[in-house]
């Protein structure tokens, strides 16, 4: 829910990280938070099963800059991604304002991504968010691994609706901030005309 | 937009308002409204040393949580939640299906007390979210869209939002 406040001038949005287990989403994340100057970035939270995977979500509270003197915050969650945490997932994503899907890009991963996308579709419709409407990229991670299927092939496979696609390897920061500067624009594109539908 | 909360600057002060008259009269050391999906929408009290946005992020998801396990077992909705430790306490409840009221509190004052008081405060906040709901979805309807704040906003000012990063 984009918020607007016009006695404090604020405005805040969530972006959430979807996408299959292991695929990287806690990994964006953990860089943002390091590479994000002291005063502008709220603690890391997250809460993890013994074996660090997520259990319900991450989140990290981030302040950008301002437009029109308006103060611009950021809400950043992760969803667990493994099959069973379903239900967290739907929970997590109520609300939601711009998706950052990370596929992973290994060729054994391809089916999972594919499952993934089609949990989040029927997620968005239950809460009535459409789609079609939703400010949402598709970033490609582990562009390093020499398992990695080509480009091209993961675009035809995944891409769903003309969405940016990014191609990142998040362990090294590659692409991390380029897609959460993407998404930052499409949110606010739609703010901007602040239409009904 | 699918969803979208503009607080203008009356509706903000009622809120507050509400928010204030509950703390003292139940004693609480903080009060909190949030989005169902954990944004902070206003807060009175002591929140020294508190980081806000997590305490609503992480309590919106308990919630939520709460909301669903409560369907499962088929009963009513669960539309409040009770956290009781001995340095403080939370109480949370639904407000109009879509936002949280939450009110910390410790051994200074009761539970039953905090219960009787929310009640009250819980139906004022309905009727001012009502206002503003009418508000956002009257002015949708009249113009096909409504006068933002941002009416400009270029590539630059998104890459001056981000700075060096
Ligand atoms: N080689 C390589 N490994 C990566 C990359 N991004 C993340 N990883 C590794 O992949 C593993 C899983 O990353 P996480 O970020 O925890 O995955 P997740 O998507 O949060 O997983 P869940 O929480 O279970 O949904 C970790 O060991 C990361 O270091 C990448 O770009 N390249
Ligand atoms: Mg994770």
């Amino acid at each position: 829910m984009v918020f607007v406040n016009y006695l404090e001038k604020s405005l805040e949005f969530k972006i959430i990280y979807y996408g299959p287990g292991l695929s990287g989403k806690t990994t964006n994340l953990d860089y943002i938070y390091s590479k994000l100057p002291e005063a502008t970035r709220g603690p890391f939270t997250t809460i993890p099963t013994q074996s660090e995977r997520t259990l319900f979500f991450d989140f990290m509270p981030m302040g950008l800059g301002k437009i029109n003197d308006y103060d611009v915050k950021l809400s950043l969650y992760t969803v667990p991604g493994q099959v069973f945490y379903s239900a967290s997932r739907k929970l997590i994503l109520k609300g939601v304002d711009g998706v950052i899907f990370v596929a992973d890009s290994q060729s054994d991963r391809l089916d999972a991504n594919i499952e993934s996308i089609r949990d989040l579709k029927e997620n968005l419709l239950d809460y009535k968010i459409d789609f079609a409407n939703l400010a949402y990229i598709l970033q490609l991670n582990k562009r390093d691994l020499a398992t990695a299927l080509p480009v091209p092939v993961l675009i035809k496979e995944l891409q769903q609706k003309g969405e940016p696609v990014i191609d990142a390897v998040a362990s090294q920061g590659v692409g991390v901030f380029k897609t959460l500067k993407m998404t930052v624009k499409f949110v606010l594109q739609k703010v901007k005309s602040l239409k009904g539908e | 937009m699918d969803q979208i909360l503009l607080l203008y600057e009356n509706d903000y002060k009622s809120i507050k308002t509400v928010l204030n008259e509950l703390k003292e009269a139940c004693r609480a050391r903080l009060i909190f409204m949030a989005d169902q999906s954990g944004q902070v929408i206003s807060s009175v009290g002591e929140i020294t040393n508190l980081d806000l946005p997590t305490l609503t992020s992480l309590t919106a998801g308990a919630f939520a949580a709460n909301l669903r396990v409560g369907e499962i077992l088929g009963g009513e909705k669960f539309i409040t939640l009770t956290s009781e430790g001995g340095m403080a306490s939370l109480q949370l409840s639904l407000v109009r299906d879509r936002f949280i009221l939450g009110v910390v509190f410790d051994t200074r004052t009761t539970l039953g007390l905090i219960r009787l008081k929310m009640t009250k405060a819980v139906k004022q906040l309905e009727e001012i979210f009502d206002g503003i709901i009418d508000k956002i979805e009257k002015e949708k309807q009249t113009f096909g869209g409504m006068e933002s704040p941002f009416p400009e906003i270029t590539e630059e000012d998104i890459d001056k939002l981000f700075g060096d990063l």
